[in-house]
């Protein structure tokens, strides 16, 4: 299968700090493809970087076989891909709708709006019920849908998603990472998900990377990671 | 008064709220757009309602150059330096006025006649700079909560990083919010200027800075809706004052009625810390 993004020996950090040693990292078109790894393993950070929120310092990132290593977080959602960043980060004393409208900000994206809108309301209805709600007044579930909601309105084919299960009820949770599913079925989109609820990220994904001290110390597809590195697993993440 | 006070403190709030940078120069640009005023007035006898234009534009041009040259190198360093820097840029510009403009004070009259409301002689020239500065607020608000980019001004406050994530030229943004906020203090001196009973020099930023400081944190650290109400109510409180104590023949009434409102703000602030629109 073709690769989507494609990142090779990427190092970074922060100042002094590095994090990331050297990691390898591929998407498929249309995958779904998870990071586990355990609190300050490098998770964020190598999303970040991917994205352009942090410099990488060395190695190279890849998108549809052009070379985006230098390119800030603006310029990459431009082409296509975006991120739901860990925390949110949304605007809490914007409304819903103003949120979801930010996320049309671009010109691409707001030659698509209404298109956007309706996909994202056809997948959150409770959004729509709140859409002239501050967005700091929604409950913690809708505020992770209304970060996944903003997400897709840039209007990407690779969304990488950092810990969307955070803080919310299993059942949220899962409700939630279901949408994985529906919008890798209703738009092809290649996806990145990056979990510490093992059991999510093991039903969603296809394959399997495991980040520790910012090194890949495992990866594979699924049943492989699952089957035979068994105890690797059990180590790392108490599977 | 009140009102063109509101405007400078709306432009020091703005690169507060936006960048999160103290601009300490703040005083120091009110400085230089009162002396535009000044200089196209008694040069060319330019109407001080027109000066707010090329007010206007040189705050952009100042802002654009002090933020690629100072500011982008170091507001994501110690808050210390943009301190420094600060005073370093109102050191500068104070001084280069000096030697152009000499260091001593200089008025000028502009009279257009006085309206009386019940029995009190206002100038119309003050009434007039006091409109033109809420007309200027009102279509920095209008633009800030009715067009995409005042909404995506408003979320690069509260989240830079999701505004990144929007697609958001951030640091693009931040230079512009950095020369409008100084365009905002220009033009707030060219307006002063009409209220400057002793004239001006090129220290007469100062009371300004320190004015525009206790109006922001009386508004709300970051709130441009405080900042405005709070220079309205600085500026109430200040005009409020003089009249009375004029008005009891005390010495030195202006001294004074500063001394009252600083109080005032000091008991609001002992009451309500966060300020009049703060957030918790
Ligand atoms: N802004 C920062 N400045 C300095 N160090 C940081 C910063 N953010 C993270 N770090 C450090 O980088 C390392 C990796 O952090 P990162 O947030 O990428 O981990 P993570 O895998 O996402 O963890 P978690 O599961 O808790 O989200 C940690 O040691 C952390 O302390
Ligand atoms: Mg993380």
């Amino acid at each position: 299968m073709s690769r989507v993004l494609e990142v090779k020996g990427l190092e970074s950090g922060y100042g002094k700090i590095q994090v990331l040693w050297g990691v390898n990292l591929a998407l498929p078109k249309g995958g779904v493809v998870a990071v586990l790894g355990s609190n300050g393993a490098g998770k964020t950070t190598l999303l970040k970087t991917i994205m352009g929120l942090i410099r990488p310092w060395k190695g190279s990132i890849s998108l549809y076989g052009k070379d985006v290593t230098r390119l800030p977080a603006h310029v990459k959602v431009n082409l296509g891909i975006n991120m739901v960043p860990e925390g949110r980060r949304l605007f809490p004393d914007l409304t819903v709708r103003e949120n979801l409208e930010m996320g049309a900000y671009t010109k691409r994206a707001a030659e698509k709006k209404d298109d956007s809108l309706e996909l994202v309301f056809n997948l959150f209805p409770r959004l729509k019920e709140r859409i002239n709600q501050r967005a700091g007044s929604l409950s913690g579930g809708e505020q992770q849908m209304l970060a996944v909601a903003r997400a897709l309105m840039t209007r990407p084919s690779v969304l990488l998603l950092d810990e969307p299960s955070q803080g919310l009820a299993p059942k949220v949770a899962w409700e939630l990472a279901d949408t994985v599913d529906k919008l890798r079925g209703e738009t092809g989109m290649t996806i990145l998900l990056v979990e510490q609820n093992v059991a999510i990220a093991v039903e969603k994904a296809e394959y399997l990377y495991v980040l520790e001290q910012g090194r890949i110390i495992l990866e594979g597809p699924k049943e492989e990671v699952v089957t035979k590195k068994s105890d690797v697993i059990k180590a790392y993440l108490g599977l | 008064m009140g009102s063109v006070l509101g405007l400078g403190a709306v432009g020091l709030s703005l690169i507060f709220g936006v960048l999160r940078v103290v601009n300490l120069a703040h005083g120091a640009f009110l400085m230089l757009g009162m002396y535009i005023t000044y200089w196209l007035f008694v040069l060319y006898g330019l109407n001080p309602a027109i000066s707010l234009i090329p007010s206007f534009i040189v705050g952009l041009l100042i802002g654009a150059i002090v933020y690629q040259t100072i500011i982008s190198r170091i507001m994501y360093g110690p808050e210390l330096s943009t301190l420094v820097a600060g005073v370093g840029l109102m050191i500068l510009l104070e001084e280069a006025a000096k030697v152009m403009w000499e260091p001593t004070y200089r008025g000028f009259i502009y009279d257009i006649g006085t309206v009386y409301v019940g029995g009190i002689g206002l100038p119309l020239s003050k009434v007039a700079s006091a409109l033109l500065s809420l007309l200027l607020v009102a279509v920095f608000f209008i633009v800030l909560y009715k067009t995409k980019l005042g909404t995506a001004v408003r979320a690069l406050m509260q989240d830079p990083e999701g505004a990144a994530l929007c697609g958001i030229n951030v640091r693009l943004m931040y230079a512009l919010m950095f020369s409008l906020g100084v365009s905002l203090a220009l033009m707030s001196g060219s307006l002063i200027a009409l209220h400057q009973q002793q004239g001006i020099n090129p220290y007469v930023g100062h009371s300004y800075l320190l004015i525009a400081f206790v109006i922001v944190v009386l508004g709300g650290l970051g709130s441009l809706h405080g900042a405005y109400v709070g220079g309205i109510l600085v500026g109430v409180i200040i005009s409020l004052s003089t009249l009375v104590f004029t008005f009891f023949g005390v010495p030195q009434p202006m001294i004074l009625a500063h001394f009252i409102a600083f109080l005032l703000i000091l008991i609001i602030l002992l009451l309500r810390p966060q300020g009049l629109f703060g957030g918790k």
